[in-house]
Formats: structure tokens, C-alpha cells, sequence
């Protein structure tokens, strides 16, 4: 086979505008040479060291003054004022719109609308989907989406950015979240990292980072860690079944909640969490023991557990303050402003 | 056994690596040599990120590649053919998933320019071609990426991955002239020319 004159086989041969364009375009996408990591690692003698770290913690303590000025620009909007917006379509040229309260953008097949949501972030709208900005000012930024899907990133402090959904509102903790929803109600979130709130007129549900809940215009589920078994999948459908048909003190109740605990890993934890904040007597079965075990807290304390099962906020508070990352850390997902 | 002559030179990104160089390493790598360990990453990191380029965004594919050498050099002693490293880390890199740290990017998703200095127009195009990619089937998408995002030769190409340098230069052109249908920037005139599977 003659490999003369072939730009595709050999990058050192002159190309045609098209495949020079792409090769630009694409090489920023390439490996930054890096070395491997492997248990050995390279003497420093004390003086070479201080050098490398001098100018890092000079900048560092740069960084440091210039935080608070930088949060609070972040932060500030001014009442009213229109967001930018991009929409790009497959082979065509990006188009800048500005979206004003009342605006709505709509994505048409193959085309997608990369938002920026005041100052806190960004949201990018897949094909197909309606989304409205309902509210902007500092401090309180509202869409709505009417269907379809997006994904928002957002650094600010709880409740800066929501998503009204029918009469129920995705409210950002601070985190990166998939938001998808059918013109008919139905719906999930999944969250990548830091916490929404799924706020319904009677009830909040909290979704950490890694869980999924799926909702309609009637009710929302239990979250569900993605990548858990259909097992449990299944078993926490059926407790949630029997809830509303049967109320907290069945006996069909009981025995599936029981069902879940079986079914539980350490992982889900938030899983038995989320159920028992929201039907505290689910703490007299299997579930109580199990979530202790996940938390690494003592199952054998029986003022608690008598507590929880009364639907104490205290009792029940001091498991919530187990969790790792709690909801109030939201400075914790520093990486999601940088998007 | 030695290693080859002037281990540690950088090499021509145009001067493909043969069998022998190849089988040498891994031997030397078997040997806990960090010099091997080196030269087979160095080598070997784009086939790698190329094909991880087109499951995950391109952070994640950064962080993976490495996650990748890690798991070859723990397990090397059961690569069967010392000359077959690259199919065999290939192979590694179409398998591996993101660790519990790290974070979940849906595959239907498209992919993100996480740090690039170039213009927002450059940016969206850049994102929708490497988007454009990742939809193509897997032995045009790795190949292109290998050549257009990794700036690989098809030789190059053919040498580390094991393919044989016919199946690399068809995948080249047929691949190309996919992702151009794909971006419509091609006469659909010729659209039916080609309507063949990909070699591999």
C-alpha cells in the first residue's frame, strides 16, 4: 500500500485547511506529558525543595487575600439581568443569546445551550429540551424546565440556584446535578457531587452525591445510589408501596423494610437514612441496626433508638452529623466553579 | 537481557516503536525496572488516553490513563506475549471504569473541554468534533483519536496498538470520511461509496 502523500497516515505531510483545522483544534485535547507516578519517587536535597515550594506559597498566600474580594463578586447579580447563553448545533456556528426573566430557550434536535447562570455557574442544556429563567438577583436564581434534560454546575452557597418542577422545586446545595424531565411530570435527578434539595409542598428530600430519585407530579422516591443492586432497587419499591398503601405500622410495612435492610450495603447508607428521617417508626425494624452498622454507630443504645422511633430530631440528628460530607460543607466542591 | 540503546532519549513522535524494542521492555519491566516502566508510559500514554478519550470527558481520561499503567504494571507478569503490550493495555483501557473517588460521566454525554486556551468559538467547535468522535464506531473513533487528537502516525498507530498498518490506514479514511458525513461537510453524493465495516 503507497503511503506517499497521505496527510492521514503521516502528520509531517502537507494537509489540506479541513484536517490542519481539526488537528488544532483537537490537540488541546491531547496527553500533557506527564511522568508515572510509581512508589519510587526522586531525592529532593532541603535547599531544592524550599526553592520549588517558595513561589507556591507566596501564591498561595496571594490566593488566599484575594478570596473573600473574589467570592463576593461571585456572588453580587444585579435584580433583573439577562444571562448569557450559547447554542451550538452539530457542523454549525455557536450563537450567543442573552436570556432575560420571562425568556425561555428552547434546543431543537442535535443542538445543545451552554447557560451561564449569573456569576455561580453554568448549565448546559441537552437537545430538546424548554428552559425558562423565572428569577434572577443576587443571592436567588430560578428556571424552570419544562422538558428535557440539563446539567448544572454550581459553587455557591444552599439555595443561590433552583429548578422549578411543577410544583416542586430541584434546589441546589451546591453541586453538579442531572436534571431530567418528561413534559408529563415525570422525572430524576442525579446528583455528580455536593447535594440538591427536592423540595414538594409537605416534605424535603436531600439527594448527596452518587443517588438518583426519581419523581412525578404526585410524589418523589427514595434516593437510590447509582450503581446499587436491582435488589434493593426492587425491595425499596415495594417498602415504598406498601407506605402508601398501608401506612408505617403494617405488617407488610415492616416485613419490607426488614426486606431493605437485608438487601443494604454500607454504600446505601443515606438510602436507610433517607427513609428513616422520613418515617421515623421504620427505626423500630432491621433498618435501624443496619444503618448503625453502616454509620459505625451503636445499635445497642436503646434511649436512642426509642428516641428515633418517637421521631425525635435530636436522635435523629446525630446520625445525620455521621455522614461524611455533610450539606452544609458546600465550599467543600470548590472544583465545581471552576467548570 | 539490556534494554535498547539510549533508553531515556526522548523518541521521534513519528518513530514507531518496533516488536523487538517492545518485548525487550516489558522484560525489563518484569524486572521491576522504573526506567522500563517509563519508557513503556511514555510510549505507550497515548494510545491509552486516545482510547479513554472517547468513554469519558477529558479529565477523567487523564486521570484513567494512569489508573491504567498502574493496573498493567501490577499484573504484567500475566501479559502471555511480551511483544503484544499495546493490544494488551488497549484491551485494559476499553475495560477500565472510573474508581468510587472518582467522578461518574455518563458515556452518552458529551464531552467537555476542561482547560483550553483557545477562543469560546474554537471551544464549542472543538467540543462538537470531539463529540463527533465518540459517536463513530470504536475502530474509527480510536483510531482518529490516536491520529488527530494524539497526533500519531499511522505507523506509529499500527506499532503500538498491534494493528496491521492496512487495517490502520483504512480505518483513517473510512473514519474520516464518517466524522465529515457526520459534521456535514461531506457531498452526500458520495455518502454511499462507503458502507463497510471497520477492520480491527
Amino acid at each position: 500500500m503507497n503511503h506517499d502523500h497521505d496527510p492521514l497516515w503521516d502528520p509531517s505531510q502537507p494537509a489540506d485547511a479541513e484536517l490542519r483545522r481539526m488537528e488544532n483544534l483537537l490537540a488541546s485535547y491531547r496527553l500533557r506529558p506527564t511522568t508515572l507516578n510509581l512508589a519510587a519517587k526522586p531525592r529532593v536535597s532541603r535547599r531544592a525543595s524550599l526553592r520549588r515550594w517558595l513561589p507556591a506559597l507566596a501564591a498561595g498566600i496571594l490566593l488566599a487575600l484575594s478570596i473573600p474580594a473574589w467570592l463576593q463578586y461571585r456572588l453580587a447579580w444585579q435584580d433583573g439581568r439577562a444571562w448569557q447563553a450559547t447554542t451550538a448545533e452539530t457542523g454549525g456556528h455557536p450563537e450567543a443569546l442573552t436570556i432575560a426573566p420571562g425568556n425561555s430557550v428552547t434546543t431543537t434536535a442535535g443542538q445543545t445551550a451552554t447557560i451561564t447562570v449569573a456569576r455561580i455557574g453554568s448549565v448546559r442544556l441537552s437537545p430538546d429540551s424548554t428552559l425558562r429563567l423565572v428569577e434572577t438577583r443576587a443571592g436567588r436564581h430560578r428556571v424552570s424546565l419544562a422538558h428535557g434534560h440539563l446539567r448544572a454546575r454550581i459553587w455557591a452557597p444552599p439555595g443561590y440556584f433552583g429548578v422549578a418542577s411543577g410544583a416542586a422545586e430541584v434546589v441546589d446545595l451546591g453541586c453538579d446535578f442531572d436534571l431530567w424531565k418528561q413534559a408529563d411530570g415525570h422525572g430524576r435527578v442525579y446528583v455528580h457531587s455536593g447535594w440538591i434539595a427536592y423540595e414538594a409542598a409537605d416534605r424535603q428530600i436531600l439527594v448527596p452525591a452518587g443517588f438518583e430519585v426519581h419523581f412525578d407530579p404526585q410524589q418523589v422516591s427514595t434516593p437510590i445510589r447509582r450503581g446499587a443492586g436491582p435488589a434493593l432497587q426492587g425491595a425499596v419499591g415495594t417498602l415504598e408501596i406498601a407506605l402508601a398503601e398501608s401506612g408505617e405500622n403494617s405488617t407488610e410495612t415492616l416485613q419490607a423494610a426488614s426486606d431493605v435492610a437485608a438487601k443494604l450495603e454500607d454504600a446505601d447508607a443515606f438510602t436507610a437514612l433517607s427513609l428513616l428521617t422520613r418515617y421515623p417508626k421504620l427505626a423500630a425494624t432491621a433498618l435501624y441496626p443496619r444503618l448503625a452498622r453502616a454509620l459505625g454507630a451503636s445499635a445497642d443504645d436503646a434511649s436512642h433508638h426509642a428516641a428515633w422511633v418517637a421521631g425525635d430530631h435530636d436522635a435523629i440528628n446525630a446520625w445525620w452529623q455521621r455522614i461524611p460530607t455533610p450539606p452544609k460543607r458546600w465550599w467543600a466542591n470548590w472544583r465545581d466553579a471552576f467548570n | 537481557m539490556n534494554p535498547p540503546d539510549k533508553p531515556d532519549q526522548p523518541n521521534n513522535r513519528h518513530d514507531a516503536p518496533d516488536a523487538l524494542d517492545i518485548g525487550r521492555w516489558v522484560g525489563e519491566a518484569r524486572k521491576d525496572s522504573q526506567q522500563a516502566f517509563n519508557w513503556l508510559h511514555r510510549r505507550f500514554a497515548p494510545l491509552v488516553h486516545g482510547i479513554l478519550l472517547g468513554r469519558f470527558r477529558p479529565a477523567q481520561a487523564d486521570e484513567l490513563t494512569q489508573e491504567c499503567f498502574l493496573i498493567a504494571f501490577a499484573r504484567i507478569d500475566q501479559l502471555a506475549d511480551e511483544h503484544k503490550f499495546g493490544p494488551w493495555i488497549a484491551t485494559i483501557a476499553r475495560r477500565v471504569r472510573p474508581t468510587e473517588s472518582s467522578r461518574e460521566v455518563l458515556l452518552d454525554a458529551a464531552p467537555e473541554i476542561e482547560a483550553t486556551d483557545c477562543r469560546p468559538d474554537d471551544k464549542a467547535e472543538a467540543e462538537a468534533l470531539l463529540c463527533a468522535i465518540s459517536g463513530l464506531p470504536t475502530a474509527y473513533r480510536e483510531t482518529l483519536m490516536w491520529r488527530l487528537v494524539e497526533g500519531l502516525s499511522g505507523l506509529e498507530i499500527a506499532e503500538l496498538s498491534g494493528l496491521t498498518p492496512a487495517s490502520v490506514r483504512v480505518n483513517l479514511h473510512r473514519g474520516m470520511h464518517k466524522l465529515r458525513e457526520t459534521l456535514g461537510i461531506i457531498d452526500p453524493a458520495t455518502r454511499m461509496e462507503e458502507r463497510n465495516e471497520p477492520r480491527s
